[in-house]
């Protein structure tokens, strides 16, 4: 169900995080620590946007894990893949 | 069924479904050839399988598609077929010319047979999907004529509904479009430009008249909403499918001759082509939450819905990918336009033609309520198995297309591979369609095997 | 019938605890339709992720001083807005159960106002990175940028369009706190156009 405070709280908090991530585009080469706290924090508005926007935090269970899982999944992948260029090399290589 | 002549449906649904397999069939021998270069190349060399593969699978759906008009038109317009004889006999003169060029495809050499036909007297042949001798393009030309015409006076004779008449419609523009495979100027430009009119035009325009209204038939009769609802659907969904589709086929006039304005038309418009595909499943899914009874034919019903998710992933989405000006320079004719082919193919058409076998067969068969329990289980498998396994070659195909344009459509020149290179690199995940086109073949003998089980069961009357 | 829709659209049914309504009260949100078109359109996306992380592992230089010659500020102000108009939609959905109408109305056009500014701001990046030298052919990366920010665009025009019709139909007074549900299946896709946009953000100008 929509409730009101927590729509305008996570939209403030969205906020917050874009600007946080958004401080560390200065850097060309981010930091591993950074990389990881980039895709978490992506991962935390992808949780405050299905959760409370699409108010599926406590509706339609499947439909949400599917959602979620996109943020859980592809983030990871994301992150990996750019911590261990090498590998991700090795294992596209036809 | 209300009226005896809908039966004369019943063996144009049998012989597409036998043609439909003969299709399977010799992809597989297809996908074989892509991983292993000469297998049975000295009787079926890759060509003939392609046309074959390709030809089979037009006329299967030609047929499907004939089959549900004798079926429906009769029931929406409340009368008996202006002639059930002619409906016969067009059957057996269809069916006989297009057993007879298959078999001349695979017995004869292709200039051997354009030699047998006297294709010099109007030359046709030789162009993608219209490989037809003309004697074989002529028959088709009677058979749909005499078709169109029977359709036509029943809905002229009964009551014209709008079911009936966004297909006769469909069915015209079938009949017109066909028209332009006579027309082949020497000018290859020319040649391409109405060569683009046949089966894509189809496809993108009148035939998506035909599903329309082929769908909105059974649901209609599976979910008991007002016609009246479903009509306005039904206008809504082909006035976008027109005004998307027409002008959206312009995707296929890029650097091939036309003007450049087509890039901006080719584009734009069939960017919007998803749009009618998406509201297919919007109605599909509104329609069944709004059912007035629960028919008993539970497997009609989904493949109504299927039908409608399958065509928009394949049309809709998987033709979006690349349909843009810019993103097409590079992807032109590569497997990422097979994977659209094959999803787009067999979500949209051969689905709509089986939604309708489905729905129609079992009460053709007198069991006006849907097969028995056992054998929906089986034909729900089938549904499952042939849908996921059509996924997995479409994403098989398109994880292929793009390697292939990563490695020879991207690169400077120079640095990029030969075609027989890269083909060469793409093998792993033709192994994995191949493996997906047995899956779907096993599949399609499961669907089959449900025409045949539950004889026995107690029929699911209401 | 609810097993041939199993399991997944019969799960779209919420059951209503019983202590709120007494009885076994079906609710769903949006319509099942329009959850096939996001996770189409979420897979779509994720396919374009991944050609995009394989293509920078294959090019770690060009690709790691791609992000540093994007406009982040536009990026980042796009980020905002998307943010801020999920805000808007979302607000837009809870007035219209309240049964206040003209209050959803007003949420909406909110949330047309961001998609323009949306697409001002993607107009000034594109017409910034034209002035700096670069566009579609530049380089790979620049290929996939166009690519994924264009398809995106694109997703956030028709979203506009839809949304514009459900705010036509709220002013003829289609919605009510009973009815909702093409206001409501709206207000997701455009929720998934955010979504895409929240990792799009990252991987192509930060990372």
């Amino acid at each position: 169900m929509l409730n009101y405070k927590n729509i305008f709280s996570s939209w403030l908090f969205m906020l917050t995080l874009t600007l946080i991530s958004a401080t560390f585009a200065e850097s060309s080469d981010p930091s591993k620590m950074a990389i990881l706290f980039i895709c978490i924090v992506t991962i935390i508005k992808g949780n405050l946007l299905i959760d409370n926007l699409m108010a599926l935090r406590h509706s339609l269970h499947r439909i949400r894990w599917m959602m979620l899982a996109y943020f859980y999944i592809l983030l990871p992948i994301i992150m990996l893949t750019i911590i261990f260029p090498e590998t991700t090399r090795q294992l596209t290589t036809l | 069924m209300k009226y005896a002549s809908q039966q004369v449906a019943k063996p144009y649904f049998i012989f597409a479904l036998i043609l439909f397999a003969g299709q399977i069939l010799f992809g597989l021998v297809m996908g074989t050839q892509y991983i292993i270069g000469d297998f049975l190349s000295g009787y079926i060399p890759f060509n003939v399988a392609r046309m074959v593969h390709t030809n089979l699978l037009i006329i299967w759906l030609l047929f499907g598609f004939m089959g549900a008009s004798y079926y429906l038109v009769p029931e929406e317009a409340g009368t008996e077929l202006h002639s059930p004889l002619l409906a016969r006999i067009t059957f057996w003169v269809f069916a006989v010319a297009a057993v007879a060029t298959i078999l001349g495809y695979l017995l004869v050499p292709y200039a051997k047979l354009a030699e047998i036909t006297y294709n010099d007297l109007l030359p046709t042949m030789g162009r993608e999907f219209l490989e037809q001798p003309t004697i074989t393009k002529i028959g088709i030309v009677i058979v749909c004529l005499s078709f169109v015409y029977n359709i036509g006076m029943t809905i002229l004779k009964g009551r014209k509904t709008v079911v009936n008449m966004v297909l006769v419609t469909g069915l015209i523009g079938l009949t017109v479009f066909f028209l332009f495979s006579f027309y082949n100027p020497s000018n290859l430009v020319l040649d391409k430009y109405f060569w683009w009119w046949v089966v894509h035009l189809w496809v993108e325009g009148v035939w998506e008249l035909i599903l329309g209204a082929i769908l909105a038939f059974v649901l209609i009769k599976v979910t008991g909403v007002d016609r009246e609802v479903i009509e306005k659907w039904l206008y809504v969904i082909v006035a976008l499918a027109l005004i998307s589709g027409l002008i959206g086929m312009g995707h296929h006039y890029f650097w091939i001759g036309p003007g450049e304005y087509w890039l901006w038309l080719g584009s734009i418009f069939s960017a919007l082509e998803p749009v009618p595909f998406f509201m297919m499943v919007l109605f599909a899914f509104k329609m069944v939450k709004k059912r007035r009874h629960e028919h008993k034919n539970e497997v009609a019903t989904l493949w109504a819905l299927g039908t409608a998710v399958m065509a928009f992933l394949g049309a809709g989405v998987w033709g979006f990918l690349h349909t843009l000006a810019p993103v097409n320079y590079y992807t032109h004719g590569s497997q990422l336009t097979a994977a659209h082919g094959h999803l787009a193919f067999f979500g949209a058409y051969a689905m709509i033609v089986m939604t309708i076998i489905s729905y129609a067969m079992p009460i053709m068969r007198g069991r006006p309520q849907g097969n028995s329990s056992s054998a929906q289980r089986l034909e729900r498998f089938a549904f499952w198995t042939m849908c996921l396994s059509m996924i997995g070659i479409t994403l098989a195909l398109t994880v292929a297309g793009a390697a292939q344009i990563a490695f020879q459509r991207l690169p400077e020149s120079g640095e990029a591979l030969s075609f027989m290179a890269t083909q060469e690199k793409l093998i792993p995940f033709y192994w994995i369609r191949l493996f997906m086109g047995f899956v779907f073949l096993a599949g399609l003998l499961t669907y089959f095997a449900s025409f045949f089980v539950g004889k026995t069961d107690k029929l699911s009357h209401a | 019938m609810s097993n041939i829709l199993s399991p997944p659209i019969s799960d779209l049914r919420v059951h209503k605890p019983e202590q709120q309504t007494g009885s076994t009260e079906t609710k769903t949100i949006g319509s099942t339709a329009v959850w096939i078109l996001i996770y189409a359109e979420l897979t779509e996306f994720a396919l374009f992720f991944i050609v995009f992380l394989i293509a920078k592992a294959h090019n770690p230089e060009l690709f790691s001083a791609g992000p540093g010659t994007l406009n982040t500020t536009a990026g980042m102000l796009n980020t905002l807005i998307l943010i801020t108009s999920s805000f808007f939609v979302a607000k837009a959905v809870s007035a219209i159960k309240l049964g206040q109408r003209e209050a959803s109305i007003k949420w909406l056009w909110l949330t047309l106002l961001a998609g323009v500014t949306y697409c001002g701001i993607k107009g000034w990046e594109y017409y910034w990175n034209e002035a700096a030298g670069f566009d579609v052919s530049t380089n790979l990366f620049y290929s996939l940028y166009y690519y994924l920010t264009f398809n995106h665009l694109l997703h956030v025009l028709m979203g506009m369009c839809t949304l514009l019709w459900v705010t036509l139909r709220a002013y003829f007074n289609a919605y009510s706190a009973a009815d909702h549900e093409g206001l409501e299946s709206a207000a997701l896709y455009w929720h998934m156009i955010d979504m895409v946009w929240i990792i799009i953000f990252p991987l192509l100008y930060i990372l």
